[in-house]
Formats: C-alpha cells, structure tokens, sequence
C-alpha cells in the first residue's frame, strides 16, 4: 500500500513542473549572481595588498628614501609608491588612487587621509614608526651620544618576532559562505513542497485533500507515502543544485563532496518537514500559509547571513544558542565545518542537529495532521 | 468602490511577509543608527585583540598593557575551534601568544620566537600587528642599547611608539553631504531589496488575485465598467504603495533623529522613485499568472540578484568593472550610484543625480509599457 502511494505521489510530484523547475532555476540564478558579483572579491578587499600611496618631498631626507627603498624591494611590499608633488598626490587621493598622502620634510613625517579604514591605519603605523625612531635618536644623542651608534644599530635592524600558526588549512573565503547560504535557503524552500502535502490531504484545503480524505487508505499511510516523495523530490533538486555550483559556477566546497551532497540532501529534508509542520498547524488558508513559510524561511537565511554575510557571528556573539537550532544557520553551518575544519566533529554535530530537525518536524507535523476529521466534505 | 475594497480585503491575507520584511529591516536599521557618531577627525582603526600571556612578567603585562593603549583587549581560552571561529568571522583580529621565555629573550638581545599568532586569514591585522610587535621589540631592545634598565626601557618604548603622527583628515562628509550621513545612507542602500520584496510579495499577490481569470470574467460582466474596475484597481495600489513608501520615510526620520533636511531630501526622492519600481517589477511579474509558490522564489532571485551585483548588499566599491557593467541594465544599480553620492562616496553634482533618477524612472516607464504589452498579448490569446 505505502509503495503503491508512494510511486503515485512521485508520479503526480513531477507533473506539478512549474514548482520544481523553479525551484532548479533559483540556485543556478541566484549562484550566478553570486559568482559574478564574489568572483576575486577577498583577494582584492580581504586579503593583505600593498597599500596605494603617494610620497611628497617637501624637504629632502636621504634616509627615509633609504627605507622607502627597502620597502619596494622587498617580497611583500608594506606600500605601493608614487613619487609625486603635493597637488597631484591631493589629487589622486581625491580620486581614490592612494590611501594616503605622506609628506617628507627633513626631520618629520606628516600623513593625509580620506578615510578610516585599515589601510589608513597601517600608513599612520608607518609614520608613527619613523618619526618615533627619528625621536629616540635625538633622546639618545642628548642624553648619551655615545650610544648612538647602538641605538641606530638596533633600530634599523629587519627582524621578525612573530611565528605564525596557520590554524585551519581549508577554504577561508568567507564570501563561499553566501553559496553555503544560498544551499540553505533552496533547501528551505523545499518547505513549499512540503507544505503542498498537507495541503493536498487537508479537505478544507484542496478538492484532492476532499478525495483523499474520503478514499480507504489509512491516512498515516498516505501522508508518510507524501512525505516521503517530497523528500526524494527535494533530494533530487539538492544533487542538482550542488552539482551546478561546484562544477559549472566552480564553487570551492571543499574536498569532501559526498558529505555536501549529504548535508544538501539532509538540508532539503528540514526544508520538507518544515513546510509540513507549518501547514499542518493552524486552520489558515493555503495563501497564508504559504506566506508563513516563506517568512519563516527568509528569516531564518537572514539571520545565517545570507544577505549580512557575517549574521551568524553577530547573533552568536549575542545569542550563540540560536544558530544552534536556526535551520538555515545549522545548514550553512555544516558546509563551512566541512571546508574549514579537518576534523568531522563538527560537521557530525551539525548533521546530527539536521536529522533531528527532521525528525522533530515531520512528528509535529505527523500529530497535528492525524485524527482531523470533517463533519461535511 | 466594491474593486478597491476587495483589492484590501486580499491584502488584508497578504500583509504577514511584507509585514516581516518591514519589521526586521526597521529593527535593523535602528540598531545600526543608534551605534552611529560621526567622525570629525582620523581615528586609527582599533583592533580585538586577544592575547594569552605564557611568559606572565613584568615585561609581558608592559606589552598587554601597551596593546590596550591602542586596542581592545578581548580575555579568551585557548580553544582551538572558538578561537578559529572567532578568526573566521573576525569578530577578533589577532590573536597573540607571549611565548614564556620572553622577558628574558628582550633583554638579552633575542628577537626570533618571542610570540606566535594564530591565524585564519591573510589579513591585514595580521601584516599591521606583526610589525607593531617588531617595531616595539626594536626600540625597547633600542633604549636597553642606550644604557636603560628593561623596565625604564619598556615605559620610554611605550610612550614612544604611542606618540601620534599629525594626520590631516580630508573628508567631504561635511560640506558634501548636508544633512546626509555616510550611516543614514545605509538606511536608504538596504531599501530596494526590501521593497523588491515587500511590493512582490503582497502587491504582487494581491493583484495576481484580483487579475485572475474567474475573478476578471466576473467583473466584467458586473455592471461595474472594466474602466472603473481598472481605475480602483489603481487606485487602491497607489494607495498601498505610498503607504509602505511612507512608513519607511517615517522609520527615516526616527533613525535621522530628526527630520530631513539637505541632501536627505535627494534620497527621499530616490527612494520615491525606486518605491515605483518595485511596484512596476511585482505589476509585471503579476501579469504572468505564476503559482503563488513561485512568486515566492521568484522574488528571491529578483530581490536578492539584483541586490548582490547591484552593490545593496556588498558595496559597488568591492565589485568587479564586469560585473558593474552587466548591472547597469539594473535599476537598483543607478539608485546605489544616486545613493553613494548624496553619501558623499563620489563629489555631489546635481546634474549627474538627476540622470541617474531619470535613468531609474525610465526604468519605471519600461516596466509599465512591458507590462501592457503583455496584458494586450494575453487578452487578444484569450479573446481569440
């Protein structure tokens, strides 16, 4: 009987197109916006870059253009130079073509800026560092001129204090995070179909829900027959989906495939089983409920950053509970543990959250839809 | 007026996802402008920086406290996964660890291994931090040279490197955009995607019902004359569409703390003209008779693909010159170029903001000859 159910449900699910062929389109579209518009985006804002900046001479001061030297020489430039005068480098700063402004007279450096960010930050360091060593010179040869030699000596040595421990090896371009988001909100938004099965059996609802309801089949049967063909049909949109993006849009996912197409699959599962909750729930109309859901879903992709990329982190900082148990933030979640994490601890904790959002779902779902009986169909 | 009350009485169904939109967009912006002072001189950008002191001597704590000067000192275990976390999504930009040996290792002379840093991104924290420590490490060891003890040496290091350079701060903020700050511009950036989706979402819905073929064939047949079913029709939309426009406008003035003024009144009527827009996207959209579930991810697409390459969600600054070419065929890219300069992102001209509004409502005009067009197609299909 289930099989038999289950087969026609699949059947009658592909024939709805119109629903599924969107739900294919919208990750290929919104991935393709999303492509273009992150495409080289954190290595040219987020990543370290030689900072633009203009020079002006107002005195001559050998020493600084010894350093200035070193500076353009070495490996990883602090600074990108332009050698220029005062109206032109105000200019260029008007513009946007340097950060900065650094003006040179033979005993100080003066900086200026258009605006707040690193960038500047790291100029005015540059500064503050020259002129401080400028000044412990001149402490030094008041105080101590014998101890000059040893002063600069110690002040102009290269040195390197820092070791540097990488502590994740995977992918930590964060802007993948809006593809992990946008996995999410298409596995949410299998809710839709999922809320077409209550739809469909609920007699107040559909003249197929009057059928069904009128027809021998005990109604667990039936609604489990058409929750389990929602979820192959979600679950065949997911492969889709992260197929198009890892080898069409070339989408970075991490090297461990399988396990995204399982997160994708078990994504598309909660999207289901929430749609079958909230229809289930309440006496509203079909439109109403299909305005909760979509509510609920955009809201919950909202606070997982799909439109704030760093969301997640803001509400973790405030409230870290909640993206324990926001569907879409679990989801993404699952991703990023899998392509920045080596280990599986992580990913194995958020899988498991899934199956029991799944779970917890469809048993709601399950209790408010049984023994609801109607007086006249 | 049977049309234009039935308009509301299906909005009345429609109203819970615009609704929510409305609300968390708000609250939003509140909390974003209530953290809001503007600058009127350079500040150096303060880092979080976390650091876990192995070395625990008087020299370490000088550096802990040195750091705090210039940045936020944020107390965190030594987790590996929280920390990574932490580095991931930068809610702390470094993470320092004073190796135990330190103080010893400054005194004699020793510059290699005196820290580690834990890190996720190459980011520039990392580059600045690095050389702030060298630098530190180079004139304390600089003042031990010159005869000071370590602890004479760490106080004079200290202060000096703490010594600001003079940093003239060229901003237009002031004479460019009265009335208009660079944070009240955000408010106005995030609103296409929020009436994208709000006018989608319910004026969309409601006029796909109102539209709909069984409802359409009985009101042409009322008494009622198509022309006046028409014209409620219109109406009761214009007066949906200012009204949600106007909420907004309100919300502005409570965020502005006060009300407009200067260059505000420009995006006041910016976002007029992309209110109409959004009204013409959902009108258009509602001609094609789609399943209530496909509006839906309809809306999406439209919201959020326009938002993404338009410079709504991540500024036009960040975005590729291909990608800002393709997205000059949006209008949402014209009202974020409107928006940036009336924030003062790029020098005010008043002519080149009246060619960006006027490119936007053509826009609009497009959109509404679309859509009769397609509304003609579709009658003669049906007629025939």
């Amino acid at each position: 009987m289930f099989l038999h159910n289950l087969k026609y449900e699949i059947k009658a699910g592909l024939r709805v197109r119109e629903m599924i062929v969107w739900l294919l389109i919208f990750p290929m579209g919104l991935g393709f916006f999303f492509k273009i518009a992150f495409d080289g985006i954190y290595e040219s804002n987020d990543t370290f870059n030689s900072v633009p900046t203009a020079v002006v001479f107002t005195e001559e001061n050998e020493n600084l253009r010894t350093v200035l030297d070193g500076i353009e020489a070495s490996d990883e430039p602090l600074m990108k130079l332009t050698y220029t005068d005062s109206e032109k480098a105000e200019d260029m700063l008007k513009n946007e073509e340097v950060e900065g402004v650094i003006y040179v007279d033979s005993k100080k450096l003066t900086l200026a800026v258009a605006g707040e960010g690193m960038y500047e930050t790291i100029l005015k360091a540059f500064c503050d560092q020259y002129n401080s060593t400028a000044a412990i010179v001149a402490e030094t040869v008041k105080n101590d001129p014998t101890a000059v030699p040893a002063v600069i000596e110690q002040m102009s040595r290269e040195i390197n204090t820092v070791e540097d421990v990488k502590l994740v090896n995977g992918n930590t371009n964060y802007y993948t995070e809006y593809f992990y988001n946008l996995i999410a909100m298409v596995g949410l938004f299998g809710s839709l179909i999922g809320l077409s099965i209550t739809i469909d059996n609920q007699a107040n609802l559909s003249a197929l829900g009057a059928r069904k309801n009128c027809s021998p089949t005990p109604k667990s049967i039936s609604v489990a027959a058409s929750l389990v063909s929602r979820f192959i049909t979600q679950s065949v949109c997911m492969v889709i989906c992260v197929t198009f993006l890892r080898f069409v849009l070339q989408i970075d996912l991490g090297e461990h495939l399988l396990l995204v197409y399982l997160a994708a699959i078990l994504s598309g599962m909660v999207g289901v089983s929430l749609g079958f909750m909230v229809g289930s729930i309440g006496r509203g109309s079909k439109d109403t409920k299909q305005s909760i859901t979509t509510a609920v879903v955009m809201a919950s992709c909202f606070c997982s950053g799909l439109m704030v990329g760093n969301m997640k982190a803001i509400i973790g900082a405030k409230i870290p509970f909640f993206n324990s148990i926001n569907p879409a933030s679990v989801i993404s979640d699952s991703f990023h543990s899998l392509t920045v994490y080596d280990s599986y601890d992580r990913f194995i904790v958020k899988i498991i959250t899934m199956a029991a959002m799944v779970f917890i779902f469809g048993f709601i779902g399950f209790i408010f839809t049984r023994r609801r009986k109607y007086a006249s169909l | 007026m049977q049309v234009f009350n039935v308009f509301f009485k299906v909005l009345k169904k429609r109203y819970v996802s615009a609704l929510i939109y409305i609300i968390v967009f708000l609250a939003i912006s509140v909390a974003i402008s209530k953290n809001y002072t503007p600058a009127q001189e350079f500040k150096e950008s303060s880092l979080d920086v976390a650091i876990m002191d192995e070395d625990n001597t008087a020299a370490s704590k000088a550096l802990s406290d040195y750091i705090g000067k210039k940045h936020e000192i944020k107390s965190i275990d030594n987790d590996r996964e929280e920390l990574t976390e932490m580095l991931y999504w930068e809610t702390v930009d470094y993470v320092l660890i004073i190796r135990q040996g330190y103080s010893d290792a400054l005194t004699s002379g020793k510059t290699e291994g005196l820290f580690e840093e834990y890190r996720v991104h190459d980011s520039f924290s990392s580059v600045y931090m690095r050389n702030n420590l060298n630098e530190y490490v180079k004139t304390a060891q600089a003042f031990i040279a010159s005869g000071k003890s370590i602890d004479e040496a760490l106080t004079s290091a200290s202060e000096v490197l703490l010594t600001d350079t003079e940093v003239a701060y060229r901003t237009e903020e002031a004479a460019g955009t009265e009335g208009f700050t660079k944070d009240f511009a955000g408010f106005f950036q995030y609103m296409p995607y929020i009436l994208i989706s709000v006018m989608l979402s319910s004026l969309g819905a409601v006029l796909k019902s109102v539209n709909s073929k069984k409802i359409r064939y009985r009101t042409d047949c009322s008494c009622l004359s198509p022309r006046k079913a028409t014209v409620q029709i219109f109406a009761a939309s214009s007066i949906f569409v200012v009204a949600v426009w106007l909420i907004l406008m309100a919300a502005g003035v409570y965020i502005n703390n006060g009300f407009y003024s200067g260059n505000a009144w420009y995006a006041v009527l910016n976002s007029l003209i992309f209110t109409l827009i959004a009204a013409a996207i959902a009108i258009f959209i509602s001609t094609f008779d789609l399943e209530e579930n496909v509006t839906a991810v309809l809306t999406q697409i439209v919201g959020l693909g326009m938002s993404f390459i338009c410079g709504i969600f991540v500024p036009q600054s960040f975005l590729g010159s291909g990608v800002l070419s393709a997205a000059r065929f949006l209008p949402a890219y014209w009202y974020i170029k409107a928006n940036d300069m009336l924030a003062g992102r790029e020098a005010f001209d008043g002519s080149k903001l009246a060619v960006y509004m006027l490119i936007e409502l053509a826009f609009a005009v497009v959109l509404f000859i679309l859509t009769l067009v397609v509304r003609r197609s579709k009658s003669v299909n049906e007629t025939a």
